[in-house]
């Protein structure tokens, strides 16, 4: 059984996942959600197959090039959905996270994405590569969890300006506070993978912790934003709709560190 | 500008908005400088070339709002540190119980041993759960303070402590770093600039993978004090050479158009199976074998045109359409003078001239290499490194080591002991909340 079979079975179980988490969403169906995260479970276990064989068989990190950081990152959002779920019991989120993952699966999948392994670039050959790139994409997968939530929770209705608390009313203040949680546990991984250790990389292989280079100011920027957050929110108090708000910049920004660096700035880092 | 602003948080998120939007123009905008590949683009004009200067990240606004942004954190922390560290080292004992029973999280209940004997089973349970007890008596009354994790509470002072240091050696770095990129050449010496050492490169070379794309490039240098080599070490893509101070990376390499070797055939087109394969530098003439035939070129250029008086002349140092003038010497005498081209091979040998006995083919044009090191000096990064270990820390502390405070007052109320508590702490209310009622799950034991 080769990579395709693993990466194309872990697609279709998060197809099914992303299904039964869309039942849970109409009809809020304990059993759904359930089966949503088993079935998403199971797709993770498939695409870690994956990419440990892409790993066996490239014999470097798997996350070398566009096709295979996007499924890392694919991957990443689930794990860190999967343990969000496990600690804040989040069913609600599932549905909308599994479209983020299936999106950045299909992508991965497409034919624009060229699959084929290539050997790594003398700069990349660093075990710093397998750091840097885990630890910040497992960073920017919590930032993605709570996109979802704060999104969700602009949409929710509030329940301040609710005189009754109702059950759906307290969903906003949820999900605030779990976009907190999700954003207490990305920033210090953001910080230690993307900027940290992209410094320590940074200087092993040229010389310069810091050139300002675009995705090293993109990743500063998508810092700084997320730094926006924390300090609005312990400092000045803001919650909900003001806060979701820069959580969701946050994710775009991230985001286009990702992608719009690539494909739009040139610089030190487009060749990853 | 008074200090209170200075310090104030909404100047903080002025600050960083301010440090973001200038980092997303500066990447952004058509023009926009973008570190070393400022000088590739072209420049805006006009207001954006006052916004954005060529090197933004050096100009004069970025610094000043860096600088602010530093005083800042500075002020900041300073005016809120003291009475944080007060609190921590000589926190306050007193305790009311309308202000206990009025915090989210307390708990009221009558107990039966005396006021000190409760207490020393209430601070048992406390210490249990690992919180750190203090105590304040007075006739009738007692209060236990217990805290854990009270570093927690320090944890952003930490991280901006950390910001500061890598803000430090940025400024270091910036003031006292050096950077420089020798090309040395296979045998070859290079002084190192400020510096009383050389360089000398063994050796280098070029690792492929079989598709033919690089794999790693490698020098052998050895560094030479008055001459004497004192050290030697193959550096490496990421694995740079460390000396006195200065760190040399491999970063690259380049061919030297004035050296160029070429390899060429030459036939004989008399019918006697003459025929050599020589590789030959301009101006160093080559035998042909043992016969007193030589070669030599006497003229080289990579990129072949005539100009209008049907002059040949060299259109770029790219060897776009490489062709050598050769001459070949029979005892010192010429036999054969003409172009051969590496691009056009049925010049050299449909065009054989009429007086010459050989036909020649251009085979191969290789370029000498230098290795280019890169030679840095910067005393910058360890305070980078101290700082990026403060705000890890830091974080950590913020949002993994949340303090918690429970607060007992024991009194003694018509001939019983009664006691108030309440929990507070920063983060995760419901875990304090948990916590608590399981505590006082066990001092009902004592009622
Ligand atoms: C972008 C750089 C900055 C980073 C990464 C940073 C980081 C942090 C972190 C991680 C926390 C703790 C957050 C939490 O517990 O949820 C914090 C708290 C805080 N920060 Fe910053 N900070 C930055 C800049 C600033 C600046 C410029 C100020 C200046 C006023 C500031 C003032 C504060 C204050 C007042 C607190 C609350 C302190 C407390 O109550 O413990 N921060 N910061």
């Amino acid at each position: 059984m080769n990579e395709s079979f693993f990466f194309q079975t872990a697609l279709v179980l998060y197809g099914l996942s992303a299904a039964a988490y869309l039942v849970y969403q109409l009809g809020r169906r304990r059993t759904f959600s359930g089966a949503g995260w088993t079935v998403g479970l199971a797709g993770l276990v498939f695409h870690t197959a994956a990419l440990v064989q892409r790993t066996l068989v490239s014999g470097h990190a798997p996350f070398t090039n566009m096709y295979e950081s996007l499924s890392f990152l694919a991957w990443s959002c689930l794990l860190a959905y999967l343990v969000m779920d496990k600690l804040c019991n989040l069913p609600k989120a599932g549905f909308f996270l599994l479209i983020i993952v299936l999106a950045f699966m299909l992508l991965a999948n497409s034919p624009l994405m060229p699959k084929d392994i290539k050997p790594l670039m003398p700069a990349l050959q660093s075990v710093w590569l397998w750091l840097h790139v885990s630890i910040t994409l497992m960073g920017e997968a919590f930032f993605a969890v709570a996109f979802i939530t704060s999104l969700m929770s602009l949409f929710a209705p509030s329940s301040r300006n609710k005189t009754s608390p109702d059950k759906t009313g307290a969903a906003a203040d949820t999900l605030d506070r779990v976009s907190y949680r999700a954003i207490a546990a990305g920033f210090p991984l953001f910080t230690l993978g993307g900027l940290v250790l992209g410094m320590v990389w940074a200087h092993k292989a040229w010389g310069a912790y810091w050139s300002w280079d675009p995705k090293e100011v993109w990743s500063l920027i998508t810092w700084l934003v997320y730094a926006l957050y924390l300090h609005t929110r312990l400092v000045m108090g803001w919650r909900g709709r003001r806060s979701a708000i820069i959580a969701v910049v946050g994710f775009l920004a991230a985001l286009f560190t990702y992608f719009g660096v690539n494909y739009l700035l040139a610089g030190l880092h487009s060749y990853i | 500008m008074n200090l209170r602003f200075l310090g104030s948080l909404k100047f903080a998120v002025f600050l960083i908005i301010g440090l973001a939007a200038l980092c997303v123009l500066g990447t952004l905008l058509p023009g926009a400088p973008s570190g070393e590949f400022a000088s590739e683009r072209a420049q805006p004009a006009g207001i954006l070339s006052f916004l954005i200067p060529e090197d933004l990240y050096h100009s004069p606004h970025f610094l000043i709002l860096l600088s602010l942004f530093s005083l800042n954190i500075i002020v900041c922390t300073l005016t809120r540190l003291k009475p944080k560290v007060r609190q921590a080292l000589r926190p306050s004992l007193e305790a009311d119980t309308e202000a206990l029973l009025a915090a989210p999280v307390s708990a009221q209940m009558g107990l039966k041993p005396e006021l000190r004997a409760s207490a020393e089973a209430v601070g048992d349970a406390l210490r249990r759960r690992r919180y750190r007890i203090r105590r304040a008596e007075a006739p009738g009354r007692l209060v236990l303070l217990g805290r854990k994790r009270t570093a927690g509470r320090f944890g952003s002072d930490v991280v901006h402590l950390g910001l500061l240091v890598i803000v430090a050696g940025g400024i270091v770095s910036g003031l006292a770093g050096y950077r420089t990129i020798l090309a040395i050449e296979e045998g070859a010496t290079e002084p190192v600039p400020r510096t009383g050492f050389s360089l000398r490169l063994d050796k280098f070379d070029i690792e492929v993978y079989p598709d033919g794309s690089v794999k790693d490039w490698k020098s052998r240098l050895a560094v030479l004090e008055d001459g004497c080599p004192v050290l030697g070490k193959t550096i490496e893509v990421n694995h740079p050479l460390s000396y006195k101070g200065f760190l040399f990376y491999q970063s690259g390499y380049a061919p030297v158009r004035e050296k160029p070797t070429l390899g060429l055939s030459v036939t004989g087109i008399a019918g006697d199976g003459f025929k050599r394969n020589v590789s030959v530098r301009p101006g160093s003439p080559v035998p042909l074998g043992e016969n007193g035939l030589s070669l030599s070129v006497v003229r080289f250029v990579p990129d072949f045109a005539l100009n209008a008086r049907r002059e040949v002349f060299s259109r770029s140092e790219e060897p776009r359409n490489p062709a050598a003038l050769v001459e070949i010497l029979e005892n010192g005498r010429t036999v054969h003078r003409g172009w051969v081209f590496a691009r056009h091979p049925e010049y050299g040998s449909l065009h054989g001239r009429a007086d010459s006995k050989y036909a020649l083919a251009f085979l191969s044009l290789k370029y000498d290499l230098v290795s280019l090191v890169e030679a840095a000096r910067d005393p910058g990064p360890p305070l980078i490194w101290i700082g990026c270990g403060l705000v890890m820390a830091g974080l950590f502390l913020a949002f993994y080591w949340p303090p918690r405070e429970t607060r007992v007052l024991f009194e003694t109320v018509s001939g019983r002991t009664r006691l108030t508590a309440a929990a507070s702490g920063r983060k995760n209310r419901a875990a304090i909340a948990e916590e608590f009622r399981n505590m006082v799950g066990e001092w009902k034991g004592l009622r």
